[in-house]
């Protein structure tokens, strides 16, 4: 029976039916709810265009869109039920482009356009407007769709375009928008280049690689609209765009219907994906990839790892790999290699070998070695080893190549030595060497292999010369080989002739020699052999008992004792019996080791006898009475006697278990351990039938034992009732209670002996046990708690858990309760009523404060902030500050009788009762509100913040909440006092702003509320409307303002300035110059010609305005230059500088002066780059020829005419002050130095304090005299050499003077310089000291610069400079005192060496200070370690 | 507009039924469509179960529901008559186009039969696969609908298409207000966000549940009676994910969209104010009681939300030292706030130097990830501040730090001390007092402070104690380098200590031995 047969079984076929359609509904419905976005129509009519067979789709958007193609005629009668179509499943192109047009004019519908009219080259038009649908003949040359009434809105662009935009561009044909091809190529980013597969009429892909990591990405097109978008999980990724007609679509043509046909075509890109894969490995392989390729080898080796088969060749033959010398590598040349080598090697760091004679796979990614064990397996291994073995081959082989060596040993003392015949080579026993262990040398064909101990006890030296050896693959050491180990066979033997020879020589032996012996005596021990005869029988061990003995006695013995030489003596009194069957030895290392090869087994250490022996003799020499000893633990005690057994228990306090001592006449046996029946006891017995073990240490378990046990037991049961006795008598320390109670426990029948004494522990003390049955009769129940926590309750009787157990044994009807919970109340109130009283009056400043009504007690009260919390008092203690239970401006304090505490006296009950005293304080509060409202606070005033915080609260009673809305409490924006109800009116549905009082300006003509945070939290409560806070942005705007209007007052161009200089710089543009009469410097910052800020001008003198890329802070101020700008300022400085140096003869009056002062400063600042080509250098060498001292006489002088002055007399006399009359010697210059100015200042620095020598007034006419001495003396010296100098000087002031043998024989003046052994010994030692310590890229540098160094005569600079040359000026008065001084104090040197250094790090730009601190120390190490201690 | 047109024939009837065959994308929607007719229906409870007819080779697709039943006025009328649902504009129905049923036909069905019974009335409605169907009268009285398709397929095929037909229901109708069991068991999740934190909201009519996320990421569903009507990757506010369910919302009519109508406007509404204005303020009440990090990776969410900030900038709930509290106003400081593991030392002298410094768990404290998200860039107080902690100077180094303090005089160098190495700053410093914070970037003083061990200092100290001159001078020159104190000052150097080599001879040492290269 078939299925539907079989479903029919169910009941009586009334009739049969089909669909049927509500057209009108469903015309209605498709329109407004088929397409996701209406406006997707245009979608629509692409697609009409595309089936019907169009050149192109032209759009205008306009006012009116009209839409333009041509294509297959629609019929005329096909648009005349255009409708009809809506729910037609086409299958003809015509029918399908007439679906979608009715699709389109029913969304059309929905939009509420005004006019639709469609027009056909069939010569036939529809038109659809509000009142109707109207139709026509007409002769068209394309089809045209007029749309009136469906504008863009406000936005004035047309939606239509961006969807077209978005779904229409992969049409199959132009989409023109105002003649504007709307269409983009696929816009695919991968890996290699896009590849596309045309198809005979079936899908047509387009597509890349996707990178790595990237999923793919699937476009489906439909009839030239985009259908779907979808990230298919492919076998290969990919960004694709898939073309394809029949794909099923939905309802909505939103997306496509997940069927067959989406299968087949997914099915179809994947294998398109694969293909496009090996086409990236072939292009991998050519080398297309370029900047890509990288990417692309990681993607292939992904691929790779997942790809489904075999590889395809394409990728066996591209290189994703590289081996270690970073040259590609393919799986394929991998293959080859495997063949030859056997294996694949890999490495994650390149080896540093190069050749290597394979190829060594480096892995860059855990995937590339996933990839190589997929496809070689286990053939894959670590380079690592083998290319180890290759270096080590090779080093070991080299080393043996080197080593050639004679086969005899070397010559010197030898103990014995003898000749070996085959392989040739000697052995023999060294008086130095006599450890354990032999050496031989391994020679091979006369060159050493290798050095290697051998494992024998022997001590022997051996050198064998192999010709034919077999040695290990990496040449370490010769293979241990059959035949090789037969050979150091024989050598051992040798070897021990050797021993045996020098043993049977017979003494006396040297100390060497006994060494060697021992070594033997050892061997032959381990070896089982029998010494020689003279070593046999020689008293060799020293027996304690014996004296020295023989090895040949000790053999007798059953076991040897070995006496550690530093242990007592033997207790030699003990009886004969006691002592064991052996010999005690005093043994050394050597005899330990002897005896224990000779005597395996029986062999011994004598520790543990010796103690045994001393123990017992102590037993022996003292006796004792069965007795016990008098104690205070002893609680009772009975006698133990029957026949020969006597003795003593008693029961004890603070112990454990039973302790029985044992005795035997006399003599302690052992003390043994039991367990007690009932109390622990002690207890002694003499019995003389207990017979002890062999080692006296226990006695045997027999009959006497057994005898002795029962009456102790029987003592323990008598001592039981005794102790109830006593204590029922109150005879017993309080300490024997636990006794008791374990007697009572053990013995139960004794209970009632001792019912009436107080025996259990209670929270109230000792209680009897009467006192217990008392209790449970009258039905109380028994409290129980653990015994740290033992406290009293009232009226209960509180037990520890301890007592428990008895109780419950003895009395079973007791019940126990835990007195936890009475006891945590007790202590909690008892806490509580600590605690200090609290007053019923709210402390603080308040606004207004009321008493509340009874039954309250307390206040309320109306404060600023910080409030909303109630204070609960109980019993005149504060119980609980409830915090935000009030509205923040309210505060209470309380007391009332209905609060009750919890348990733990912490909180308030939340129960009815609480809820019942809130509402009563909303009452207060309101009753509060309204008083304070009465005086009519005024808006923004603290009272009308405080009342209008009340409206947050919900339990404001609503008479309250309206009187407060209606009251003009809030500050509205300029100055007006409104209600909130009267705000919430003029409000109406638009939001409205706040902002904090401190920026209160309306800026939109918008309602502005003027609100702190508070207020603004509770306005947004009450009117739940969209306010905003602007204040943040107000704020920081004046701040930024603040700054801005400061710097707007700032000047935009340089005035004041002496001159001015255009900066056209890297980062920096504007204006330098140099101030007339400012002593500061100041730098203006632009921004876009805005003024930012003044920031005050490093290095030098000088006024700047300039542009760049200035920093700010978040507040919009100026932060200081980078080092970069600092930099390029300091560069435009140093051309003003130069400037200002050229113009300087040209000025006068205060601008010279000016000028003056800043070159002498600048001067001082810069003198390190003195003579250097830098451009401060070179502005520098203006400086020091300008006239710029004055000297006596009113003629002004350049400093290099003082350093002339001074070389010429050895010093430079000056005067502060001008003097009141003119010098008479002129010869001389007498320059005027003023104390702190900047000229003495550099002359100071330059020349040296002691070449200054200043002239007094009261002392002028002295120094003139010394000067004119002086002058005399230099102008003789100076005829010669500095006659002429002086002149040249000016000529030559940019090249250093350099001095030669010549020159130093022209004049006495010289002779301070002539000498040249001191600056040419100077110059070797500073070269020296380079060359000592200087690594790195300061030797790289410096080292020419050393080379080249030289002595320099220069009017003035620093001790050192650098030009392209290094030069020591013996101008400068710390140079010439180096020079003086060095022999003697040779760290002037390194002073000197590591100032150039510092000069070479700032001229040299590849130093850099990481180089200098490395020198500096090489430096210190090397000079401290030069440095005797 | 167009005028009615005649009644629909039985070809276009049937065209139109082929089209509305496929109006979804996936073919087993059409068990939400049942499921939501049983909604629609009023049942308490829907079951849905799928087994295999061995004898017909067939998997039988079986939905039950206890509704209010079809009488063969509604069979004719309604549920085959296409567009005829009478359901739109009631808002307690949630299908309006009439249309849902046909879908079954997408699976290709030998049959699918309906059992239903209403006012006495007990109808069998058996489907032929060309969609033709024959009305039976049961014999037996029929409470709520019964619906089965039954679909070709090998009993090897059941297994997945059975898992297939769980997913697509739990992803439909996970949510429904009521139960949905598949084989018995129910589908019903709580109606919440996989998020640790979330905020419920709800409204008349509509509930929405909102957490922060990932702004990439964030998810966001939309529900009418608990049946899903769109929702997916990528919130329309982003940095919030939310679910909203509101019987004024519909779907389009694929299913694929929820309309944006004016009932989206305001169910939108309602979200915003529960993600914007409730949530945050909870967020951070919460902050303040329980330090969770999941709530602080929260707080870094909403932190970065449009207009959410300036209300929460008082609230303090950053730790700081002391048990005090920080809210970001406390913290909007120039340089932005500085955190601490523990109350250390440095922190503390930090703080005394009024530094905002918060107390965090580690450089992965979500409190960071929440202070950058509020524009704070915090830095730990070790990279801003350090704190010089002074050594004893052993007096055999004495002179050689008096030497030193005597050549930086030109540099202001008033005292030199020997400080304890701290991490990452130059090897000497400039300071205004031992035992005080300074900070990296800005220090400044009359004080030299050089790092003991580190650099120069101990070569130099055992240099200084044979030469304390030429130690000092090398010492002093490491010094200008770590202070950047330029060119300038190494003339000025060699000068002053040749000089004081001049006014003091150093002790005299033997000439150093002839050197060798080591």
């Amino acid at each position: 029976m078939s299925l539907l047969d079989e479903l029919r079984q169910a009941g009586r076929l009334d009739s049969r039916g089909l669909f049927t359609l509500d057209r009108a509904r469903a015309r209605q419905k498709m329109a407004r709810f088929q397409l996701t976005d209406p406006r997707r129509y245009v979608l629509e009519l692409v697609e009409a265009a595309v089936v019907l067979g169009a050149e192109a789709l032209d759009l205008e958007f306009g006012k009116t869109l009209e839409v333009r193609f041509g294509g297959q005629p629609l019929p005329a009668e096909g648009l005349a039920a255009l409708d009809d179509h809506l729910l037609t499943a086409p299958t003809r192109p015509v029918e399908r482009a007439l679906r979608a047009l009715a699709m389109a004019c029913a969304a059309l519908e929905s939009l509420q356009v005004k006019r639709v009219r469609l027009e056909s080259p069939s010569g036939f038009w529809l038109e659809r407007t509000r009142e109707g649908e109207s139709s026509g003949l007409g002769d068209f040359a394309d089809h045209r769709l007029l749309v009136e009434g469906a504008g863009p809105g406000r936005s004035r662009v047309w939606p239509e375009e961006a969807v077209l935009a978005g779904e229409a561009r992969y049409a199959p044909i132009p989409i023109r928008v105002g003649g504007r091809d709307l269409r983009l190529p696929p816009d695919l980013r991968g890996l290699g280049p896009v590849r596309s597969l045309p198809a005979e009429g079936g899908p047509r892909f387009r597509a890349v690689v996707a990178r790595d990591g990237e999923a793919s990405t699937l476009t489906l097109v439909s009839r030239g609209v985009v259908v779907g978008r979808r990230s298919p999980a492919l076998s290969v990724p990919l960004q694709a765009v898939a073309w394809h007609d029949d794909l099923g679509r939905n309802a909505s043509h939103s997306d496509v219907v997940e069927d067959h046909r989406l299968r087949a075509l997914l099915e179809d890109l994947s294998g398109f994906g694969s293909w496009c894969a090996e086409a990236l490995a072939v292009s991998l392989k050519t080398g297309e990839l370029g900047e890509e390729a990288e990417e692309s080898r990681n993607l292939l080796v992904h691929l790779a790892l997942v790809w489904k088969g075999s590889l395809p060749d394409s990728f066996e033959a591209a290189p994703l790999l590289q081996d270690h010398l970073g040259a590609p590598l393919s799986l394929a040349e991998l293959q080859a290699q495997l063949q030859s080598l056997g294996q694949v090697p890999v490495c994650w760091e390149a080896p540093q070998a190069s050749e290597l004679g394979f190829r060594i796979v480096r892995l860059r990614s855990p995937e590339e070695l996933r990839l190589l064990r997929l496809r070689f397996g286990e053939a894959v291994q670590d380079a690592g080893e083998r290319v180890l073995h290759v270096m080590r081959r090779r080093s070991h082989r080299q080393r043996w190549e080197r080593s050639p060596r004679p086969a005899t040993l070397p010559p010197g003392e030898w103990i014995l030595r003898r000749s070996l015949p085959e392989p040739p080579g000697e052995v023999g026993l060294s008086p130095q060497d006599t450890d354990v262990g032999s050496l031989l040398h391994v020679l091979y064909r006369g060159r050493l292999l290798e050095s290697r101990e051998l494992p024998t006890p022997l001590s022997y030296v051996a050198v064998l010369d192999f010709q034919d050896l077999e040695i290990e693959e990496d040449w370490s050491a010769a293979s241990d080989t059959e035949s090789f180990r037969r050979v150091l066979e024989r050598l051992d033997r040798h070897g021990e002739g050797l021993y045996e020879e020098l043993a049977r020589r017979g003494g006396p032996w040297t100390p060497a020699e006994s060494s060697h012996l021992d070594l033997a005596f050892e061997m032959w021990a381990e070896r089982g052999r029998v010494p020689p005869e003279p070593l046999l029988s020689l008293p060799w061990f020293p027996e304690m008992r014996e004296g020295m003995v023989s090895l040949a006695r000790l053999v007798s013995r059953k076991t040897v004792f070995l006496v550690d030489p530093d242990d007592v003596d033997l207790p030699f009194d003990l009886p004969g019996p006691v002592w064991p069957d052996g010999a005690f030895v005093r043994a050394d290392s050597l005899a330990r080791r002897v005896l224990e090869a000779i005597l395996p087994g029986r062999v011994a250490p004598a520790a543990l006898e010796l103690a045994r022996l001393n123990e017992l003799a102590v037993r022996f020499r003292t006796r004792r009475q069965p007795v016990l000893p008098e104690s205070g633990d002893l609680l009772v005690q009975v006698e133990i006697e029957s026949g020969s057994v006597r003795g003593q228990l008693g029961l004890v306090a603070g112990a454990q278990t039973g302790i029985l001592h044992l005795l035997r006449e006399g003599v302690f046996l052992q003390t043994r351990t039991l367990t007690p029946s009932g109390p622990p006891f002690e207890a002694v017995v003499e019995c003389p039938r207990l017979q002890p073990s062999q080692d006296w240490k226990a006695i045997q378990t027999d009959q006497a034992w057994s005898e002795v046990l029962s009456f102790v037991r029987e003592a323990e049961t008598r001592a039981g009732a005794l102790l109830a006795w006593s204590w029922h008598q109150g005879c017993l320390p309080v300490q024997a209670r636990t006794a008791v109670q374990l007697a009572l426990r053990t013995w139960p029948d004794l209970a009632e002996e001792a019912a009436a004494a107080p025996l259990f522990l209670s929270a109230e003390g000792l209680v009897s046990l009467d006192r217990l049955r008392r209790a449970l009769e009258q039905g109380e129940d028994l409290l129980t708690v653990r015994d740290r926590d033992l406290e009293p309750v009232p009226g209960k009787l509180v037990l520890p858990e301890s007592e428990c157990a008895l109780v419950r044994q003895l009395l079973p009807q007791a019940r126990f309760t835990s007195a936890r919970p009475w006891l945590d109340t007790q202590r909690a109130r008892a806490e509580f009523l600590l605690r200090p009283l609290h007053p019923l009056h709210l402390s603080g400043r308040s606004l207004v404060c009321r008493t509340l009504r009874p039954p309250l007690e307390g206040e309320v009260a109306l404060v600023e902030a910080g409030g909303g919390e109630v204070q609960v008092l109980l019993e005149g203690r504060l119980l609980q500050t409830l915090p935000r239970v009030l509205p923040p401006a309210v505060r209470v304090v309380v007391q009332a009788p209905q609060v009750q505490p919890d348990a733990r006296y912490r909180q308030v009950l939340q129960d009815e009762a609480w809820q019942e005293l809130l509402g009563s304080l909303a009452e207060e509060v309101g009753l509060l509100a309204g008083e304070l409202l009465d005086g009519l606070p005024k808006p923004g005033s603290d009272e009308a913040r405080a009342l209008l915080s009340l409206l947050a609260w919900p339990v404001l009673p609503e008479p309250v909440r309206g009187l407060l809305e209606e009251a003009p409490l809030l500050q509205v924006l300029p100055d007006q006092a409104l209600g909130l109800a009267e705000v919430r009116r003029r409000m109406g549905r638009k939001p409205f702003l706040l902002v904090s009082p401190r920026f209160g300006l309306p800026r939109d003509g918008r309602l502005v509320v003027q609100a702190d945070a508070d207020l603004q939290l509770v306005l947004r409560a009450v009117l739940k409307r969209n306010c905003r806070d602007d204040s943040e942005n107000l704020a920081r705007d004046a701040q930024y303002l603040t700054h801005l209007k400061k710097a707007s007052r700032l000047p935009r161009r340089l005035s004041g300035c002496l001159l001015v200089l255009a900066v056209e710089g890297a980062s920096l543009t504007g204006e330098i110059g140099f101030p007339a009469r400012a002593r500061r410097g100041s730098l203006v910052a632009l921004r876009q010609g805005m003024p930012l800020g003044q920031l005050e001008m490093p290095h030098h003198l000088s006024q700047a305005i300039l542009e760049g890329s200035f920093r700010l802070d978040a507040g919009g101020a100026l932060l200081p230059l980078t080092r970069d700008q600092r930099r390029e300022l300091r560069e435009h400085q140093v051309r003003l500088y130069g400037l200002l140096a050229q113009r300087h003869p040209d000025l006068s009056g205060r601008d010279r002066e000016q000028a003056r002062e800043a070159l002498l400063a600048f001067a001082l600042e810069e003198r390190s780059a003195l003579g250097g080509r830098s451009p401060a250098g070179e502005v520098l060498e203006r400086i020091l020829a300008l006239p710029l001292v004055e000297v006596v006489g009113g003629r002004q002088v350049s400093l290099a005419a003082l350093l002339a002055e001074d070389q010429a007399r050895g010093r430079l006399a000056c005067v502060s002050r001008k003097p009141l009359w003119n010098w008479p010697n002129q010869e001389e210059i007498l320059p005027i130095l003023p104390v702190g100015s900047p000229v003495r200042e550099l002359c100071t620095r330059l020349l040296g304090r002691g070449h200054l020598e200043e002239v007094s007034s009261p002392g002028l006419g002295q120094v003139l005299t010394g000067a004119l001495q002086a002058a005399n003396r230099s102008r003789t010296a100076a005829s010669a050499w500095w006659g002429s100098t002086l002149e040249r000087l000016g000529e030559r002031l940019n090249a250093p003077v350099l001095r030669d043998s010549s020159e130093r024989k022209a004049g006495a003046a010289a002779t301070e310089v002539e000498s040249g052994n001191p600056e040419a010994d100077l110059l070797k030692a500073l070269r020296r000291e380079f060359a000592l310590v200087a690594r790195g890229r300061v030797r790289k540098r410096g080292s020419r610069r050393l080379e080249t160094l030289d002595w320099g005569l220069r009017p003035l600079g620093p001790p050192v400079w650098i030009s392209q040359r290094v030069f020591l000026n013996r101008a400068h008065a710390t140079v010439r005192w180096i020079r003086d001084h060095f022999v003697e104090d040779p760290a002037l040197v390194s002073l000197l060496l590591a100032h150039v250094v510092g000069l070479l790090n700032e001229a040299d730009d590849a130093v850099d200070d990481p180089d200098e601190r490395e020198f500096l120390q090489e430096l210190v190490r090397d000079l401290h370690g030069s440095f005797a201690e | 507009m167009p005028a009615p047109s005649t009644p629909p024939s039985a070809p276009e009837v049937s065209a139109a039924l082929d089209l509305l065959v496929e109006q979804f994308s996936q073919p087993l929607a059409f068990l939400r469509e049942l499921v939501q007719n049983s909604l629609d229906a009023g049942t308490n409870r829907v079951d849905v179960s799928v087994h295999h007819d061995a004898g017909q080779g067939c998997a039988v697709v079986e939905v039950v529901d206890t509704g209010e039943g079809m009488d063969r006025e509604i069979i004719d009328h309604q549920l085959t008559r296409l567009f005829a649902s009478s359901k739109e504009g009631d808002f307690t129905k949630i299908g309006k186009f009439g249309i849902g049923f046909v879908s079954v036909f997408a699976v290709k069905p030998r049959a699918v039969v309906v059992d239903t019974g209403r006012a006495g009335q007990a109808w069998r409605v058996l489907f032929h696969p060309d969609r033709t169907f024959d009305r039976i009268v049961l014999d037996e009285p029929i409470d709520g609908t019964r619906v089965r398709v039954y679909v070709d397929m090998p009993r090897s095929a059941l297994s997945k298409f059975s898992r297939d037909c769980r997913d697509t229901l739990v992803f439909w109708c996970r949510h429904c207000e009521v139960e949905v069991c598949f084989d018995g068991v129910p589908l019903n999740q709580p109606f919440s966000l996989e998020a640790t934190y979330q905020f419920r909201h709800a409204v008349p009519g509509t509930e929405v549940v909102v957490a922060p996320s990932d702004p990439v990421n964030s998810f966001f569903g939309f529900y009418n009676r608990g049946l899903t009507l769109f929702e997916g990757r990528g919130s329309p506010l982003p940095g919030v994910s939310f679910k909203v369910r509101s019987r004024y919302l519909e779907h389009t009519l694929t299913r694929d969209q929820v309309l944006q109508d004016e009932n989206y406007r305001k169910a939108m509404r309602v979200v915003e104010e529960a993600a914007f204005i409730r949530m945050p303020r909870h967020l951070m009440d919460h902050l303040g009681q329980t330090p969770d990090p999941e709530l602080w990776k929260a707080a870094a969410n909403v932190f970065q939300w449009p207009g959410v900030l300036p209300r929460l900038e008082r609230i303090p709930v950053f730790d700081g030292l002391d048990s005090s509290r920080f809210s970001l106003r406390d913290l909007r400081t120039r340089e932005g706030p500085c955190h601490s593991m523990e109350e250390d030392e440095l922190a503390r002298a930090a703080a005394a130097e009024g530094e905002k410094v918060v107390l965090v768990q580690g450089e992965t404290d979500p409190r960071l990830e929440a202070l950058r998200a509020a524009g704070l860039v915090s830095v730990s107080v070790a990279q801003r501040w350090f704190l010089p902690r002074e050594l004893p100077v052993p007096p055999q180094d004495e002179p050689l730090l008096e030497e030193l303090r005597a050549l930086l005089e030109g540099l202001g160098i008033r005292e030199v001390r020997l400080i304890e190495p701290v991490a990452g700053l130059p090897r000497a410093v400039r300071i205004r007092a031992v035992g005080r914070a300074h900070r990296r970037d800005q220090a400044q003083g009359p004080i030299l402070a050089l790092q003991a061990g580190r650099g120069l200092s101990e070569p130099c100290a055992s240099l200084g104690r044979l030469d304390p001159n030429l130690a000092a001078f090398l010492l002093a020159r490491g010094v200008v380098l770590d202070l950047d104190a330029g060119a300038a000052s190494g003339a000025d150097l060699l000068e002053r200590a040749v000089q004081r080599r001049r006014e003091a001879p150093p002790r005299r040492f033997p000439a150093p031995t002839r050197r060798k290269r080591r």
